[in-house]
């Protein structure tokens, strides 16, 4: 996985998009025990010229093929790993990314989402994985209840939250 | 204790909930692991995975992830 870090960094760095960070099952597998999973996520921050006009990930996936990663559908195989790029499609999403925090995969930095957010994003999208991951980071990962409840807050999720407490936990 | 259905049942219990606890811990220290060894942990989950439930479709876009 470090071989497409590297080159998603290089993206970066050419300014293809301003920021990024893991998301998705991959971001998950930073904070609690490895869940089946077969794309990596990868939110992106388009760059501010870019971001005003009509998005198109069109300068990303042409970047891509150019540099020999042929892009299928909405996937695109960089050694060996399938990277599916996600622009930020809400407010939350959009400050999960620019929250998110610094991490090394093995010598090569990244950026990766803070548990928080991934949950506050589960409570959002609520799809079956996603109530099966929740119940997982709030007995395994080590999160902070003050960053959760501020988020859940400032996003309309503080209901979804309590729900998903009575529903699971009968509180 | 076969005359005692109820001490049978208190002694089951506290096996079971030993069980748990173990499960309990398991999942713990699989969350604490470092975040290569997990990587190394999903590829044999996608494998497993795709042995159980294979491709069906040409648009089903799953695959095992080839890394080193």
């Amino acid at each position: 996985m470090d071989k497409a870090l590297k080159i998603i960094n290089k993206m970066k760095k050419e300014g293809l998009f301003s920021t990024y960070a893991i998301g998705g099952g991959i971001a998950a597998l930073f904070y609690i025990e490895p869940v089946t999973t077969f794309d990596l996520d990868i939110f992106i921050i388009m760059p501010d010229e870019q971001s005003k006009q009509l998005l198109s990930l069109s300068p990303v996936y042409t970047w891509l093929d150019k540099h020999g990663y042929k892009p299928q559908k909405e996937q695109v195989l960089i050694e060996g790993v399938p990277v599916q790029f996600i622009p930020v499609y809400n407010d939350l999403v959009k400050s999960a990314v620019i929250d998110s925090i610094d991490k090394k995969y093995g010598q090569t930095a990244t950026r990766v989402l803070r548990p928080e957010y991934l949950i506050a994003i589960m409570l959002q999208a609520y799809r079956p994985k996603d109530r099966d991951r929740l119940l997982k980071f709030f007995e395994e990962s080590d999160y902070s209840e003050e960053r959760l409840h501020s988020i859940l807050v400032k996003h309309n999720l503080k209901e979804a939250y309590n729900n998903f407490w009575r529903q699971y936990y009968g509180k | 204790m076969a005359n005692k259905p109820g001490a049978i049942i208190t002694y089951n219990r506290n096996i079971v909930q030993k069980i748990f606890n173990q499960k309990r811990k398991f999942h713990l220290r699989q969350a604490r692991l470092p975040v290569e060894e997990k990587i190394k942990i999903l590829v044999e989950l996608q494998k497993i995975s795709l042995a159980i439930h294979p491709k069906k479709s040409r648009r089903d876009k799953r695959v095992v992830w080839q890394i080193t």
